[in-house]
């Protein structure tokens, strides 16, 4: 999975630092479909650590424009599941 | 953020103290609407301070994330005929079969703020309900791969929890002293995975009200609060009212 924006303005939707020690990190599902506008923190995405799914949240308000994930594939933090393009 | 590098952390919540709702028996929905609630609450503080609701719910089938259609074993013409309904929610785990008798422990926790990993969450709470376990003289155990509680007899705790802003929801289901023939439900034909109950381990009755004073005491002290207010029910529970037959 990709890392390097593909546009500079364009703000990554990133797996946070989870604390999930030794378990697998999944992902799960995108919340949001392609062009949709989201809010900062506006629940995006949810991955699933150990019987507890996290809700990822928009870092930005913006639209959501690409996302990078194929469906329930182990993930590390710090990668990126999709960007979006911050309004204005 | 938490440092998922750290250990177990030595947790000292002093400053926010925990407030317990005890909601006695309560639909899903209702419950479920006031955690999210509480979450937005406890988003938007600053402070340690955490909600520990304590439930029980009527008969009905949950599945979490990691469960699929198939684990529903029993016939769908069944299922409306004992009036229970199946759900899909948004938490970890798979399928759980609720019914009065089973304590549902809902920790709405700012995890960021206790320092907490998602990986210490879990240990932390899986080992605050062994811990009531054994004061029950059940020998429970947990296991570091698979969320849950196991005596002897089968599993006995259910373990399915959300995160959303850091703030915890959903959380544990303990099986105390429910109908067997509700329990029986969530076990698959051809699959060694037997539910138990407390009562069943210790063959007497065990009494929910103090399962629910251990609870408490045993969450407070795993999460490091030092202090903890006990509320009977919440202004912000919006119960519905359903007939549920309960056969004798």
């Amino acid at each position: 999975m990709s890392s390097a924006a593909p546009d500079s303005s364009r703000i990554a939707v990133a797996v946070p630092e989870l604390g999930a020690g030794e378990q697998t990190v999944r992902f799960l599902q995108w919340l949001v479909d392609v062009g949709s506008p989201v809010c900062s923190g506006d629940r995006v995405a949810e991955v699933l650590v150990s019987g507890i799914v996290f809700h990822v949240a928009a870092p930005a308000d913006g639209v959501l424009v690409e996302i990078e994930t194929a469906s329930r594939t182990g993930i590390s933090p710090h990668d990126v599941l999709g960007w979006i393009e911050p309004e204005g | 953020m938490p440092d998922g590098t750290t250990t177990r952390p030595e947790l000292t919540a002093a400053a926010g103290a925990l407030e317990v709702h005890l909601l006695g028996l309560v639909d899903f929905d209702s419950a479920l609407s006031l955690q999210e609630r509480l979450v937005f609450d406890i988003s938007g503080r600053d402070d340690t301070r955490g909600a520990l609701l304590l439930c029980e719910h009527p008969p009905l089938i949950t599945l979490g994330r990691e469960a699929s259609s198939s684990d529903v074993a029993v016939d769908p013409d069944d299922l409306k005929a004992l009036e229970i309904d199946v759900r899909w929610i948004s938490r970890g785990g798979g399928l759980c079969v609720h019914a009065p008798g089973q304590l549902a422990v809902y920790p709405v926790l700012p995890l960021e703020r206790l320092g907490l990993g998602l990986d210490d969450f879990r240990s932390a709470f899986e080992e605050a309900l062994v811990g009531v376990c054994h004061e029950q003289r059940v020998p429970a155990k947990r296991s570091a791969d698979e969320p849950g509680l196991w005596s002897r007899g089968g599993q006995v705790g259910f373990f399915g929890a959300a995160v959303k802003s850091w703030v915890s929801y959903h959380g544990m289901f303990l099986n105390v002293d429910p109908d067997p023939t509700f329990m029986k439900l969530g076990s698959r034909p051809g699959r060694d995975e037997r539910v138990s109950s407390l009562r069943a381990h210790r063959l007497k009755p065990v009494s929910m009200a103090s399962v629910r004073e251990s609870v408490m005491r045993h969450v407070a002290k795993r999460f490091g609060y030092e202090r903890h207010h006990v509320y009977t029910g919440h202004p912000l529970l919006k119960r519905t009212r359903r007939k549920v037959c309960l056969h004798a």
